[in-house]
């Protein structure tokens, strides 16, 4: 259990940011371009008024790593 | 008017001037790129490739703006996961340690050895408090029924009282008579 929630921890970032950078091709016509190139340039803009407080779910992994170590057999 | 008056009155209107100057421009630019957000270090106003009259070197150049755009986009999206992910990873064990530990010194407690006292006391304490609860309940029903009790209530009373309590309900009436109450200290 241990090792496996260790191996999870770290795998979890790089996998999330693999996936992320890998997933879509970028877009050949240039509609599909135009429309990406907003997209992104809203996302960005909406990032900065974020307030970057990632509390709630740090909060949920904290209690479910608590969960699973008083359910972890002894 | 002094040179010096003169001097500062030009300069005021030219900080006049400029600053109306700026207000307009940033008037223009915010209704440039009205529903368009603006990005720092981008031109102000969003590209397009709609305009029909883009000569083809300004349609790559635009085109390579884009793809830089989402590829920046993408790269910081990756990050923010990467590091997102991190964060919740960093306290799940956190709390998974924490948790560990809760229980590691929960079960060393219960491993110590106690104390004879600590253990009578433990024993002890919740018969003291019932013997104390019976106790004061007989001698509230003694009251009433020595206050007014018909025939009829001492009946009924008879059945509240458990087998043991009935077989020396008698006894007890006369050690009850025979001997001062105990003090609410005393059981």
């Amino acid at each position: 259990m241990t090792v496996l929630g260790s191996l999870a921890t770290v795998a979890a970032p790089v996998v999330a940011k693999a996936v992320l950078q890998e997933s879509e091709p970028l877009p050949v016509s240039d509609a599909a371009l135009e429309a990406e190139y907003i997209r992104a340039r809203t996302e960005m803009e909406a990032w900065k008024l974020e307030d970057g407080s990632d509390l709630k779910p740090m909060l949920l992994s904290g209690a479910v790593g608590f969960i699973a170590a008083l359910m972890t057999p002894r | 008017m002094s040179l010096n008056a003169a001097a500062n009155s030009a300069n005021a209107a030219t900080a006049a001037a400029v600053s109306d100057t700026a207000a307009q421009l940033v008037t223009q630019g915010l209704l440039q790129n009205a529903g368009q957000p603006m990005q720092a270090g981008e031109p102000e106003v969003a590209l397009t490739l709609n305009s029909p009259n883009l000569s083809p070197e300004q349609r790559a150049k635009i085109r390579k703006e884009m793809y830089s755009t989402i590829y920046e986009w993408r790269r910081q999206k990756a990050e923010r996961a990467e590091k997102r992910w991190t964060k919740r990873g960093l306290c799940a064990a956190g709390g998974y340690l924490f948790g560990l530990l809760l229980a590691r010194a929960d079960k060393e407690s219960a491993a110590q050895p106690r104390s004879a006292p600590d253990v009578l006391q433990e024993i002890a304490e919740p018969v003291r408090e019932e013997l104390k609860r019976l106790y004061w309940r007989q001698e509230r029903q003694r009251e009433r029924s020595e206050a007014g009790a018909t025939r009829h209530n001492w009946r009924h009373r008879r059945r509240w009282r458990s087998t043991g309590q009935r077989l020396f309900a008698g006894q007890a009436r006369h050690l009850s008579r025979l001997l001062p109450p105990p003090r609410e200290g005393e059981l």
